[in-house]
């Protein structure tokens, strides 16, 4: 049961800015779910490659990143059968976000500074609240 | 005389006056005496003198110019049996204020047993014909004139397009001779790369009558190769039939480093803009999210918030993205002034060690999430006249970026002196900067990792050179791929003599208190 609950509701933030990370974990907390954190997309791969029990409902992934970029890591995440199917959702501060985003077959981008409500909303869409298993 | 001549029709004298009346040539004769014999119509018409009235008078009485123009030689040759002739000679009549040009010929005149008694000599009135090769002549020498003092470089070619026609701006320019440049050899001195381009150019041009407009390099005389924008136009004599090209050149080389200048300067302005968006959006979006955290928090569970310290927590991050904004913003500054060659320096005694322990106090904390450890430089006493913040903002940079690319690693800060120099060093073991990355780190936007992928505006060492620059030092970097690298940066230790003298980024200078 525990595990099925952390499944369901995790996700991944990928950026590189400490504290847009911790802000975002915050406020992914509070809203119940697990948060699990990585600086750039060799971080990220390694996170979802070493913990393949924890599978989270949506990754977060900002662009503009050292050691490798959001671009990058989508790239390897598409061609790793075993992540490929995540969801993305692009964050960042480029202006140009959806044509970016688009070009990485992410349908899904914000701008920062982030609209919250419609940030959570998206989230939520991906990763559905938990009902109590009908057993 | 022959049959003919005695009983033929022209036999008649007055039938001969009358056919040498006709001609609008003037025709006369003089005896071997140089008598006038004979005066014809247009003679008299020409010369005012009736043929009654001159008969037997001698002929350079009459028309004494014949002797200035040498005439009398002519006359002699005659004499003795050679026909000559003059072209474009003057004349001037007093009595009929006649002046002009004449062409005439000298022939003897035979007599009985083919003896010569007399020279008859035909005259024409060339004047028009004299005034108009006259007026073309002076065109041509007007136009070479100005084609000669113009600035530009002229040209021009023949129907079946060989030049033939280069000013003396184009023999100045090439420092070659007409002769040299003459039909093709001006394209000798078109540079390799671009012969073949504009020899295609001009060749098409040409085959369709078409205007033209091409850009070349073209050796200079003093063998550097300059732009050239040479345009050339087709030209027609008066009746429409094609007389070949005419075209002028310019050297744009000015224009062309400007143009690049130019370009380079909003390319630049652009990719900053870029830049400094994405870098200035960042903080602000932290913040952003720390007060919606706080607002969502406070309004679903309040009395949780206080208690956990929650509110302390949002608010102290929320400050210390407010405090990078600002820094940033004064970075951004520093910028602009830096670009204008506004840097004002406040230069005090200054302790280096204990300067650079402060910053690296300071950025303790950012190292340690970076999983960095900072080495500070071993205890010694070196101090120096310079600017304390932009001394610690150099190192600031330069300990920041060896975090930034040193992979984890510890970065390590040296200091040495020598007679008049502070050294510093700043080492990181970390990516490592290739050499020709290593040329450019120090300009303006260049980042070692090719992507803007890592924070700042990219301009933190071209700011750290600049402020070392003024303070009269300078700033290298000793690296190679995988082994880290070590920034050095040697200061005078003196106050400097003259702080304008050594500022270099503009005309400003600095204002050194």
């Amino acid at each position: 049961m525990e595990n099925t609950t952390n499944e369901c509701r995790s996700i991944l933030i990928v950026d590189d800015d400490y504290g847009i990370r911790l802000s975002l974990k915050e406020i992914f907390e509070d809203e119940g779910y697990r948060v699990l954190l990585a600086c750039n997309g060799r971080e990220a791969l390694d996170v979802l490659r070493k913990s393949p029990n924890v599978r989270p409902c949506a990754i977060l992934l900002d662009l503009m990143m050292p050691v490798m970029d959001g671009a990058r890591f989508r790239n390897e995440q598409i061609n790793d059968p075993t992540i490929s199917t995540i969801p993305v959702i692009v964050l960042t501060a480029d202006g140009s976000a959806i044509t970016k985003a688009a070009a990485m077959s992410v349908t899904m981008a914000f701008t920062k500074p982030l609209q919250l409500d419609e940030l959570l909303e998206s989230v939520a869409k991906y990763c559905p609240p938990v009902t109590n298993h009908p057993l | 005389m022959s049959a003919v001549e005695q009983h033929g029709v022209f036999n008649s004298e007055s039938i001969q006056t009358q056919l040498l009346d006709h001609s609008e040539d003037g025709i006369f004769s003089v005896d071997t005496n140089l008598r006038i014999q004979f005066w014809n119509t247009a003679m008299e018409t020409v010369s005012g003198l009736h043929r009654a009235d001159i008969y037997g008078q001698y002929l350079f009485d009459l028309l004494p110019f014949l002797i200035d123009n040498g005439d009398a030689y002519h006359m002699q040759q005659a004499m003795s049996g050679t026909a000559t002739s003059v072209v474009g000679k003057p004349f001037r009549i007093i009595a009929t204020h006649r002046h002009g040009y004449y062409n005439a010929r000298y022939a003897p005149l035979y007599g009985s047993a083919d003896r010569i008694q007399g020279v008859m000599v035909s005259v024409r009135n060339v004047t028009e014909q004299h005034n108009t090769l006259q007026a073309i002549h002076e065109t041509e020498l007007r136009f070479k004139t100005m084609a000669d003092v113009a600035p530009v470089l002229l040209w021009m070619s023949r129907t079946d397009g060989m030049c033939t026609f280069f000013n003396q701006t184009w023999l100045n320019f090439t420092g070659r001779t007409l002769e040299q440049e003459w039909g093709v050899g001006w394209a000798e001195g078109i540079y390799f790369e671009d012969f073949q381009r504009s020899m295609d150019t001009y060749a098409d041009a040409f085959s369709k009558r078409q205007t033209f407009s091409m850009e070349y390099r073209l050796r200079r005389a003093d063998g550097e190769y300059r732009w050239i924008l040479d345009q050339g136009t087709p030209r027609y004599t008066p009746d429409h039939t094609f007389a070949g090209y005419i075209g002028s050149c310019t050297d744009i080389t000015e224009l062309k480093q400007l143009e690049q200048q130019l370009r380079s300067s909003v390319r630049w302005r652009d990719e900053f803009l870029t830049i400094a968006s994405h870098e200035l959006r960042t903080p602000i979006a932290a913040m952003r999210l720390q007060l919606d955290s706080l607002a969502r928090s406070v309004s679903k569970r309040p009395e949780e918030a206080l208690k956990s310290g929650r509110i302390a927590q949002n608010v102290e991050m929320a400050q210390k993205q407010s405090a990078r904004l600002i820094d940033l913003i004064a970075n951004l500054l520093d910028i602009s002034h830096l670009s204008e060659g506004h840097l004002v320096l406040n230069c005090e005694q200054v302790d280096l060690v204990s300067t650079i322990n402060n910053v690296i106090q300071r950025l303790e904390g950012v190292a340690t999430q970076s999983g960095c450890k900072l080495v500070a430089p071993s205890d010694c006493t070196i101090s120096g006249y310079w600017d304390r913040q932009r001394l610690e903002q150099v190192i600031t940079n330069l300990i920041e970026n060896g975090i930034k690319y040193g992979a984890g690693k510890p970065v390590e800060v040296h200091v040495t002196q020598d007679n008049q120099d502070a050294v510093i060093m700043v080492s990181d073991h970390g990516l490592g900067i290739d050499k020709a990355a290593q040329r450019r780190i120090f300009e303006r936007f260049e980042r070692n990792v090719s992507a803007k992928q890592f924070g700042g505006f990219g301009l933190g060492l071209w700011i750290s050179k600049q402020i070392v620059i003024a303070l009269g030092g300078n700033i290298c970097v000793d690296s190679a791929i995988g082994q880290g690298a070590t920034f050095t940066v040697r200061l005078p230790r003196q106050k400097l003599a003259s702080s304008a003298a050594v500022y270099p980024v503009q005309q400003e200078g600095i204002h050194a208190n």
